[in-house]
């Protein structure tokens, strides 16, 4: 159960220090109109989130994750700004997410957890970039990168038998940086994509109704990988449909509480360009 | 070091620091609270029976000897071999409270540094889920040992205490092994953790004990004081002596 993760912070640290004032967090890649003008997007849809926890953590050698991971699924709503240009990108994205028919799934099968098993999940990020290769190869392949930051409020909560509920609220903050690229060969039809890689700085209370602190407060670190696809559909000249993939993977690293988690989210929405 | 995050932004993060999925290749025996998960054919596929009996014995003394309630099952991962475990040492065991999951390498002979083994890693997931996360390295490694079963081997609480007589001059003092930052996980460490925590619920019984699983290092004296009325120091002094005047076993 000795889990120091120096070598793991070390690299983490260095990775803050040359990512510049970057950021990640549920980072969209860019779906950048043609004109400058502002988008709303609004989507909805499905998510899920699994956690294990980690024993232990060797750079190069991935981590000693548990074999059996908590897994919960649910709802998930997404608001952006996008004010995004022929070369730049600009964005402001806000989140929320809840999960919950949690189960333990082990590699040969799933049992059902308490039904007060669950999380939720509230974030905001920002993102600025630009796409310094126009038309690459082909028509309306753009390719960029971005700089991202962003907050988030997560609260997983897990029961165990008899009685026993732990809470486990994170604080975070993320910093990343993102290769974005966009297809927008046809008149109707836009795809984007990023792909995101960052750090993130943590702060957790655990609350455990069997311990004798109630509260138990730590400060970690983690790392984050995002990748995000989606396609727009436009239906008028200010209106488009739109459906997205999120997926990230997470790497939290707080003295006796590490875990490496992921989320997968699917939404369907409708933008409205002013 | 510069080529180590231009290689987390070439393989992405997840490719570096991620967890491996775990693969399917288990069959699994049930026990009043473990889930056994061995590989086929194995020696502990062979084995189950007696090793659930261990482990479903560990987990009532855990639970008597601590005062503590806690009744979830616990899936334990029993590697075949130490390559199929990849724990990068040749013999040790992880716990998951989390998920209330363990795993270890299982290898023969079946006796008392298997059991412990498993028993160890058992008590990890039991004590952090009746009693939260611990504070310190030192009370996890050392309360998951201090209160090991003997009905099926003989490495409980005395073979440690006479452990700590024959290595008395070569253990840290205890003002180093509760600093976290301090803390190696080597095997004297380990020992010593196991040895003065059985001397405290030998003491004082289980309830300072679970006061003090959460303390934090920078604390941790200042508690003990409180809790045992004399000092880190002077528990110390006591538990050399009591150690050195128990009958040699």
């Amino acid at each position: 159960m000795n889990s120091p993760f120096l070598r793991t912070a070390a690299f983490l640290s260095l990775f803050q220090m040359i990512a510049v004032p970057a950021s990640a967090q549920d980072a969209t890649g860019t779906s950048a109109p043609a004109s400058s003008g502002v988008t709303w997007r609004f989507e909805a849809g499905r998510n899920s989130l699994w956690i294990r926890d980690v024993a232990r953590s060797r750079l190069g050698q991935g981590v000693d994750a548990s074999p059996v991971s908590w897994e919960a699924h649910g709802a998930a709503v997404t608001v952006e700004r996008d004010h995004s240009s022929a070369r730049r990108l600009h964005r402001i994205q806000a989140s929320f997410e809840q999960a919950a028919d949690a189960v333990f799934r082990s590699p040969l099968a799933a049992s059902a957890r308490p039904a007060g098993d669950g999380a939720i999940r509230v974030a905001g990020s920002i993102e600025r970039g630009s796409y310094p290769f126009v038309d690459l190869g082909v028509a309306g392949f753009d390719v960029g990168f971005s700089l991202q930051g962003g907050a988030e409020w997560t609260s997983v909560i897990q029961h165990f038998d008899p009685a026993i509920e732990v809470r486990v609220t994170e604080a975070n903050l993320t910093t990343g940086v993102a290769a974005v690229a966009r297809l927008r060969r046809w008149r109707r039809v836009h795809l984007d994509a990023a792909w995101v890689n960052g750090s993130v700085l943590v702060r957790t209370t655990t609350q455990h109704s069997a311990a004798v602190e109630a509260n138990v407060h730590d400060w970690g670190i983690g790392w984050l990988t995002d990748v995000t696809v989606r396609a727009h559909a436009r239906v008028s000249s200010t209106v488009a449909i739109s459906a997205s993939y999120f997926g990230t993977d997470r790497g939290r690293f707080v003295s006796h509480g590490a875990s490496a988690s992921g989320r997968r989210r699917w939404t369907v929405g409708v933008s409205y360009a002013r | 070091m510069v080529a180590l995050p231009l290689l987390g932004l070439s393989a992405g993060c997840d490719a570096i620091l991620g967890p491996a999925q775990p693969d399917s290749d288990w069959r699994s025996h049930e026990s009043a609270h473990f889930s056994l998960f061995v590989r086929p054919g194995s020696f502990c596929e062979a084995n189950r029976v007696r090793l659930a009996e261990v482990l479903d014995d560990q987990y009532a003394t855990t639970l008597d000897r601590l005062g503590i309630t806690y009744s979830g099952r616990i899936s334990a991962f029993l590697h075949a071999s130490t390559a199929d475990a990849a724990l990068g040492f040749e013999y040790g065991g992880l716990g998951y409270p989390a998920t209330e999951a363990l795993r270890a390498t299982c290898l023969a002979p079946l006796g008392g540094q298997l059991f412990s083994l498993l028993s160890h890693e058992a008590n990890h997931v039991i004590q952090w889920n009746a009693m939260g996360r611990p504070g310190t390295y030192f009370m996890s490694e050392g309360l998951a040992s201090a209160v090991m079963s003997t009905r099926f081997h003989g490495l409980g609480k005395e073979s440690f205490w006479e452990w700590t007589t024959s290595h008395a001059s070569a253990i840290p003092p205890l003002s180093t092994l509760i600093d976290d930052a301090k803390w190696g996980g080597s095997d004297l460490e380990y020992r010593a953790s196991v040895s003065f925590v059985a001397y405290l619920i030998e003491r004082a019984g289980p309830a300072p004990i679970r006061q003090l699983f959460q303390v934090k290092s920078a604390q941790f004296p200042a508690r003990l004081e409180v809790l045992y009325g004399r000092s880190l120091e002077d528990l110390e002094r006591d538990w050399r002596a009591f150690c050195a005047a128990r009958p040699r076993i």
